[in-house]
């Protein structure tokens, strides 16, 4: 029984194989919303999935850096703003340009996405672990 | 504030040729002017720069904006509560971004180093992919 005048989020984590920046491959989260009907809203395409973990296991927290993503932009006329912006983590390496590029493009193709804007990865904590 | 020029890789790829750039120092708990909250920018000269710069940063005139939100840069600690805006122009994957931030991790007047990620608008994200 949800609360009136509460508000009701739906979401999943799915773990991905993410290769960093600094060229270390980790386990990425990500979350995943949801519909009524149980469909998933944020636009995950081929290649996101081409990474996805399949085995049981258990899915780390967030790490201490935050991934590169594509925020991805539709029309939502629930929100006051009349968009919502789903978040989607780019597991591909910039180097691994066909990848990286393609699952950028695939995005934007996706069903509804008006836009899609690039956040490149992100580490607030020293990354002199990564370098030495 | 120093203002330099450099040729930027996008992380999708794309090479922006001889973009402006600039080196600046951030205090935090300096506040910005009309504001309670820290952050506020000091202009440096070059020669203050120059100990800091890792060995490949190529360096030339700069003429064009950088038509992206805001580079990938380094933020260099050189206290703990100032730290060097420094742009880089290699995108992560590459042995020249790892070469850049071990320089500064290697240098003795940084304390530690952390990265900001590049930030493309959406004005520009499928167009740099497309390419």
């Amino acid at each position: 029984m949800v609360k009136q005048g509460s508000k009701v989020i739906r979401y999943q984590d799915i773990g991905i194989f993410y290769d960093s920046d600094f060229g270390f491959r980790t386990i990425a989260r990500q979350r995943v919303y949801k519909n009524e009907a149980g469909t998933i809203q944020t636009p995950l395409t081929n290649l996101f999935f081409a990474r996805q973990i399949t085995t049981d296991c258990k899915i780390p927290r967030a790490k201490d850096f935050d991934y590169r993503y594509v925020n991805s932009c539709f029309e939502n006329a629930s929100n006051d703003t009349g968009e919502s912006n789903l978040k989607v983590i780019v597991p591909y390496a910039p180097t691994d340009e066909v990848n990286h590029k393609g699952q950028i493009k695939e995005i934007a193709a996706y069903n509804g996405v008006l836009s899609v804007a690039y956040f490149g990865e992100t580490h607030t904590s020293s990354i002199e672990k990564y370098v030495r | 504030m120093a203002r330099y020029g450099f040729d930027y890789q996008t992380d999708s790829g794309t090479l922006l040729r001889s973009v402006n750039f600039s080196i600046f120092v951030v205090d935090l708990e300096l506040a910005i002017a009309g504001s309670p909250f820290g952050g506020e920018r000091i202009f440096t000269t070059a020669a203050f720069d120059q100990p800091y710069l890792p060995s490949n940063l190529a360096l030339k005139v700069g003429c064009c904006s950088l038509p992206i939100s805001s580079p990938r840069h380094a933020r260099a600690y050189i206290s703990d509560t100032r730290y060097l805006y420094m742009p880089c122009p290699f995108r992560g994957g590459a042995p020249e971004f790892r070469q850049f931030f071990k320089d500064l991790v290697n240098n003795a007047l940084i304390r530690f180093v952390e990265l900001r990620g590049e930030s493309v608008g959406a004005q520009y994200t499928l167009n740099f992919a497309s390419q």
